[in-house]
């Protein structure tokens, strides 16, 4: 009885302790070898093809090096800033939306890929080992799934702004459900298997993931009216795509 | 901010060879993993630790608060892990319905282990980090024959990063001047706006320092010497 | 030698921004251009530098006139190069060698003669022994000396200097005087800059601009002596100048011959 009451205290403490919600990055050396390969093989082409179509966009246009440069610091500080939650504690954005929606998803494999590893080699968030599994659920996934959505529902007509929102929380909620994917994949529940183990991590980790992709979602939306107030005013010019 | 990069320019081991900081950061993430011992992990962490604090010199107080920073996510995830349902030989366990929730000798044992090899393989890639400035990593991954246009790109996202955060940092700095956190609504709306001027500024740089770049006479190429 | 003909340049919405400017760099070792805000300073430069080409008018360059064909501009810039106000904008590696080697390694320069005009360089701008930092971890003023090395290691024959010495303190000041002062021995430089007293101090011919148009030219003495002039180009005396207006002492030269005056008795 004693044993059960301190299960719940235990519980409750740990899943609504004020933590900084980060994206879920998959901490440094949490994947198995195997694992970790895995995945840093799987991302591995996407990493090539976004690399082919950066350098092929250099020659062919006018040379970006230097804005791929600075859009890579500007994502960077972009995931290291802080936005209030709407649980109370406070939250990091990916940055993958609005990365996506901006600069395109194949840009973003790449660029998104080198500021994992800064994160990791900066700010010892994420990893190295786990650089594979993390690109691919953040720089692979959630951009295509950001920019997608977008692409879509802006064919549609839709509000502007809800598309937006949608593709940017939804671009988060991607991410999150592929890293528990891989989590699960990682680390099977001895009875109930894959299945129990991808339900743990989903339920576990949807206290800060949900609302971060809510606040991240509404945060892209401010965002990208802004950036649309200023290039009407003529402040920014940006393909008319976008 | 980025008290990391700090620590890897002013550190005792800073002019250490890469290669070997790397080797060693490198050997302590896989021989563990191929030793399948689990005193050799804890021999992992002490060793480690010994280099950074002992040799390197690092404040004992950072690279704890360093450790702890994945703590929130290990301990979630471990715990998760640790938990079963219906499963056998519990040692705690609290009933749901029919469903048994709890923990039993085996996840327990499960958890314990995995904290231990991440701890092994965190402690030897914070050595790394802590020890070798990010040029030299990147000098290191350019003789690993990656890609040159990835390493191009590496060294100047490396240096936007401190001319970003520098302006972020000045931009908060004047919206806080204005109470532009005073609460979460208008904290939501001051980061929005933070965040269009950064990016606004993205632009503006790019013109200034291509007009810099041309009188360089950049031919598309950043090199880096040897 | 560099000479600005009859220059003007409008800008994309069709503001005036530089009319009928004639410049001559033979006047003098360093020459100065003063002027307020928006009085054209800039354009002027990067009219100089071939990055904005004139309307009318024209550029000549030891008597050759400027083709604005990426050969010769490219031939150009190894003669006539420029230091940009804010040093964030011309520093794009975070190791000082590298910045500094970087237009070297666009001109296919050996990695040996690399390493000798570096430290040449970062000698001459008195950053010797910043080189191991990064440069995240300079100073303002530190950060604008490399920027400054990193295109005195050009070698060009003329320099131009936006403002060198904006947003230092005094004893960075005074130290970038030095560096100017050693550089124009074996250059001719340009500069421009809000500091009259600096002004006064370093250069031999000065131009004044004013909304896009030279109303004066000359020698220091001459060009402060011109209230009207200087009123009208929204520019202010150099304390020198007013002492020597005020108290009818002799006009120094600069601050050194103001401070190690001694007055003379007459017997």
């Amino acid at each position: 009885m004693k044993k059960k009451f301190l299960m719940w205290i235990a519980l409750i403490v740990l899943v609504a302790t004020p933590q900084v919600a980060q994206a879920m990055h998959i901490m440094e050396g949490f994947l198995p070898l195997k694992w970790a390969i895995v995945w840093s093989v799987l991302t591995l082409p996407f990493l090539v093809i976004g690399l082919k179509k950066v350098g092929k966009g250099l020659r062919e246009g006018q040379d970006h090096k230097m804005m791929l440069g600075l859009v890579g610091g500007f994502v960077f500080v972009l995931s290291a800033l802080k936005i209030p939650s709407v649980t109370g504690s406070c939250s990091h954005p990916t940055g993958v939306g609005l990365g996506a929606i901006l600069f395109g998803p194949m840009t973003m494999t790449v660029i998104g890929t080198i500021v994992l590893l800064f994160q990791a080699l900066l700010l010892a968030h994420g990893g190295i080992t786990t650089l594979g599994a993390n690109a691919f659920s953040m720089a692979v996934v959630g951009p295509f799934v950001s920019f997608g959505i977008y692409k879509l529902l802006s064919k549609g007509g839709k509000n502007k702004g809800f598309t937006v929102f949608l593709a940017a929380s939804l671009g988060d909620l991607a991410t999150y459900i592929v890293t528990s994917i891989q989590l699960s994949l990682a680390f099977p529940d001895t009875t109930g298997g894959i299945i129990v183990s991808f339900t743990k991590f989903l339920s576990v980790f949807a206290v800060t993931q949900l609302p971060l992709a809510i606040v991240e979602g509404i945060v892209t939306v401010m965002v990208f009216n802004l950036i649309q107030e200023y290039r009407k005013e003529g402040v920014i010019k940006l393909e008319e795509s976008i | 901010m980025l008290l990391i990069d700090r620590y890897a320019y002013t550190n005792r081991l800073k002019d250490c060879s890469p290669q070997v900081k790397i080797l060693l950061s490198c050997g302590g993430i896989a021989i563990p993993r191929l030793i399948n011992n689990y005193y050799f992990d804890l021999f992992t962490i002490v060793f480690m630790a010994v280099l950074v604090l002992g040799i390197a010199k690092i404040p004992v107080r950072s690279y704890f608060k360093m450790l702890i920073l994945p703590l929130s996510f290990l301990l979630l995830s471990i715990m998760t892990i640790v938990v079963s349902v219906n499963g056998y030989n519990y040692l705690y366990y609290f009933q749901v319905r029919n469903i048994c929730i709890g923990i039993t000798t085996e996840s327990l044992y499960k958890g314990a282990r995995l904290f231990i090899t991440v701890l092994s393989s965190l402690t030897s890639v914070y050595f790394l980090i802590l020890t070798t400035p990010i040029m030299d990593i990147i000098r290191a991954l350019k003789k690993l024959k990656v890609p040159n246009l990835l390493i191009e790109l590496m060294v100047l996202i490396y240096r936007s990063i401190f001319i970003f955060i520098e302006e972020a940092n000045n931009i908060y700095l004047a919206q806080t001047m204005k109470f532009g956190y005073e609460n979460k609504r208008i904290a939501l709306r001051s980061t929005a706006l933070l965040i269009r001027n950064l990016f606004t500024r993205v632009f503006i740089k790019h013109n200034e320092m291509n007009i810099s770049l041309e009188c360089k006479l950049y031919d598309g190429e950043f090199k880096l010497g040897d | 030698m560099l000479k600005v003909n009859n220059l003007y340049y409008k800008y994309e919405d069709g503001t005036e921004a530089l009319n009928n400017i004639n410049l001559d760099t033979s006047k003098g070792k360093v020459i100065g251009i003063i002027g307020a805000n928006g009085s054209g300073k800039s354009t002027l430069f990067l009219n100089i530098m071939g990055i904005l080409k004139p309307n009318k008018g024209s550029i000549t360059y030891n008597d050759i006139p400027l083709k604005y064909n990426k050969a010769y501009l490219r031939e150009y810039k190894k003669q006539v190069n420029m230091v940009f106000q804010n040093p964030d904008q011309q520093l794009f590696y975070s190791n000082i060698f590298d910045d500094i080697a970087f237009s070297l390694r666009n001109m296919g320069v050996s990695e040996d003669i690399i390493r000798e005009k570096v430290v040449n360089a970062l000698m001459q701008v008195d950053a010797l022994d910043l080189v191991d930092k990064p440069i995240h971890f300079l100073s303002y003023g530190q950060k604008k000396r490399i920027a400054i090395a990193g295109v005195l290691v050009m070698e060009s024959s003329i320099l131009l200097l936006d403002e060198p010495t904006s947003g230092l303190d005094p004893y960075m000041t005074k130290q970038m005087k030095e560096i100017i002062n050693k550089i124009s021995s074996s250059k001719t430089i340009i500069i421009s800059s809000h500091d009259m007293d600096l002004i006064y101090d370093i250069c031999d011919y000065i131009y004044i601009l004013s909304k896009g148009s030279i109303i004066d030219e000359g020698e220091k003495q001459k060009v402060f002596s011109e209230d009207k002039l200087l009123n009208e180009a929204s520019l202010t005396k150099p304390w020198l100048v007013r002492i020597h207006e005020k108290f009818n002492t002799i006009l120094f030269k600069n601050e050194e011959e103001f401070l190690s005056y001694e007055e003379r008795k007459i017997l």
